[in-house]
């Protein structure tokens, strides 16, 4: 599904991400662990589009399509989700305007009509209720007000409804309690299948109990080092970075 | 300049002498004022902002009277009163059983049996309103008496056209008896003439009476439009304004408010949506006279590109208003590195146990709420827009009345459409 060959990325002149390759099937589970300034979401920027971030060298293909031609927003559509590390919050815009908006212009995008309205509330109560977020939250404005766990979880809550192929979700453990990390994990196990990928990017192995993962890899210094299964996460923090990598 | 103006508008005022008599000394005194100081330049105080140079290059001849069937404004009104170039459209207007109880008069007739009142009119001040007392040849007058509650909105919808390099220079009075409330709407709309609309409206706001007054500025896309209101608010009465200012080429907009009797409360929100090459000037003076009156003004623009606004906020707390509350906001966006957005807070505090404040932002879209909402498949038009919208809401969330919202959530997605979203 996705194939990123060879990929060098800079942010303003520094290169960050230093011929990174990585591919990715439907039905697969990855997650990719690193030090801090290794480029983990410089890779999960580069893969949406961030303009901030520039490609230098390299490709990444999604389902065969050159993903770098690609907007942000058109990357969505194909089907390509981000869970953001830090979401952002929109004063004036809430949760309920801005699902249905990104749910319509995805649908759009792929040549589908809307989604009438009735159906819409459906879906989106039905998802929220299955990652036990109280309706009301919806009505409120994009982030504004919720605590760490509770926009965490609503990015799991905007990934139901919007249903992605891939799914990139950057460091979305972080800042989280037990309970919160439960319900992040339910929502992101909700979402494998086999027409799926996930990509977790994580520091702490403590998702991958929650999540376990197909493929486990090492992003050290702009580029994948050391690949494995889930014996390897658990290996780097009985190790650390130094001795595995 | 100004002499050459000055003998050409001296004709003009010959020729509306005895159109309404009790009129005319107040016509001849205003002309001989304007003589003296014309059109204000960009010199002039609170003036820098503002680009009159078409007033003051050219001599705008009185407009015709027109038939001209106005685009609506939907709505459940009280009563509608369409003039079109300034002449009262009796097959466009009408005035329901909910009004009954007002008197809806028009300033030809109304000088005609008040004589006496021809002195309540504002004649001295800059330039433009010296014209506008020396040329005012008609407006609306209403008195709603004491006690008498009008529910629903009362609009008042000014049309302008074929009026092209012609002026328009009307003046309309309120007044609202003790206890009395109304809600007035007042819609400018016109065509792409390069029109000058000169509109004065006196506002007394008796004892416990409450105005509210939503005013859409939607001037054809040529129009220079000056408008001055005077608003006087006695003890334990309200004001509630709500300007949209989205039209014309050169806006100048003025809300002049003196709160005279205590517990008197003011509320002055404007958004002003800047198309390329518009103006909005938009000045508020708010006068806190006596102790334990509220004042509080949010002003929101968005600037498109080589769009620019200016807010002028003056806010003067003399020395007897203790306990005065007096709050000025003004945000500004700017949509393109070419536009221009001016904030000029001034307080002016003599009392010494007051609370003031005043606050002013100019900026750009926040690049990672744009990059969120692109992140979730919106496209960077629509993300814009919503941003756009999301910032106006919240002026707009302060109406209390859902009508007058929708009415003004309708003009900015109108905008929004036309500027943001590509769809002209």
């Amino acid at each position: 599904m996705l194939k990123i060959k060879n990929l060098h990325a800079t942010v303003g002149t520094t290169e960050i991400l230093k011929g990174l390759s990585l591919e990715i099937n439907a039905g697969e589970v990855h997650a990719i662990m690193g030090p801090n300034g290794a480029g983990k979401s410089t890779l999960a920027s580069t893969i949406m589009g961030r303009s901030d971030y520039t490609v230098t060298k390299g490709s990444i293909t999604f389902e065969g399509k050159n993903l770098l031609e690609l907007d942000t927003h058109e990357r969505v559509g194909e089907g390509i989700f981000l869970g953001f590390q830090y979401p952002v919050e929109i004063p004036g815009v809430s949760n309920l305007n801005f699902l249905r908006t990104a749910l319509n212009s995805t649908r759009r995008y792929r040549g589908e009509t809307d989604m009438s309205a009735a159906d819409f509330m459906k879906l989106v109560r039905a998802k929220a209720a299955e990652l036990k977020m109280d309706p009301e939250m919806l009505k409120r404005f994009v982030n504004v007000g919720f605590s760490g766990g509770e926009k965490k979880r609503n990015e799991t809550v905007q990934m139901a409804v919007l249903d992605p192929k891939l799914a990139v979700l950057d460091e979305t453990d972080s800042g989280l309690d037990i309970d919160a990390l439960r319900i992040v994990a339910d929502g992101i196990n909700r979402q494998r299948r086999d027409d799926t990928a996930i990509l977790m990017i994580t520091h702490y192995q403590r998702l991958l109990d929650y999540v376990k993962p197909d493929f486990v890899h090492i992003l050290v210094d702009g580029r994948i080092v050391k690949s494995g299964t889930k014996e390897l996460a658990i290996e780097l923090e009985e190790k650390g970075y130094a001795d595995v990598a | 300049m100004t002499d050459q103006l000055s003998s050409a508008y001296a004709e003009q005022v010959d020729t509306l002498l005895g159109v309404i008599p009790a009129l005319d000394a107040g016509r001849k005194q205003a002309l001989d004022a304007f003589k003296k100081i014309g059109i204000p330049g960009k010199k002039a105080e609170n003036w820098r902002y503002a680009d009159l140079a078409n007033l003051r290059a050219a001599v705008y001849p009185i407009a015709t009277y027109s038939k001209h069937t106005a685009s609506a404004l939907e709505g459940d009104f009280a009563g509608k009163f369409v003039y079109v170039n300034g002449g009262l459209d009796e097959e466009q207007s009408f005035s329901s059983g909910c009004m009954s109880d007002v008197r809806v008069s028009h300033l030809s007739n109304f000088m005609v049996s008040n004589k006496n009142r021809a002195s309540d009119l504002l004649s001295d001040g800059d330039g433009i309103l010296l014209l506008n007392t020396a040329l005012m040849r008609e407006g609306f007058v209403f008195h709603v008496p004491a006690g008498v509650k009008v529910e629903k909105p009362i609009l008042i919808h000014h049309v302008v056209g074929d009026a092209d390099k012609a002026a328009l220079h009307l003046r309309h009075t309120i007044e609202l008896g003790e206890g009395a409330e109304a809600t007035i709407i007042e819609y400018f709309s016109g065509d792409d003439g390069a029109y000058w609309l000169n509109n004065i409206l006196q506002i007394r706001i008796s004892e416990n009476a409450k105005l509210n007054h939503l005013r859409l500025l939607m001037d054809g896309d040529n129009a220079t439009h000056t408008g001055k209101c005077f608003i006087d608010l006695d003890a334990h009465s309200r004001y509630s304004s709500f300007t949209v200012s989205a039209g014309g080429k050169m806006v100048r907009s003025e809300s002049h408010v003196r709160l005279l009797g205590e517990q008197a409360n003011v509320k002055l929100d404007c958004i002003a949506l800047a198309a390329p090459d518009q103006i909005h000037d938009i000045l508020t003076h708010v006068d806190h006279a006596v102790p334990n009156s509220i004042s509080n003004q949010m002003f929101r623009a968005v600037l498109a590109k080589k769009g620019k606004t200016a807010f002028q906020g003056k806010v003067i707390v003399r020395k007897d208003a203790q306990h005065t509350l007096a709050d000025q906001t003004c945000n500004s966006i700017l949509l393109d590195r070419t536009a221009e957005a001016n904030a000029k807070p001034e307080l002016e505090i003599w009392a010494d146990d007051v609370k003031c404040s005043h606050g002013a932002t100019v900026g750009q879209l926040d690049d990672k709420a744009l990059f969120y909402l692109m992140a979730r498949g919106i496209a960077p038009d629509a993300a814009r827009a919503m941003l756009v919208e999301a910032f106006v809401t919240q002026v707009i969330e302060r109406l209390e009345s859902d009508t007058l919202k929708m009415l003004v959530t309708a003009k900015l997605n109108q905008w929004l459409d036309t500027y943001l979203r590509g769809n002209r």
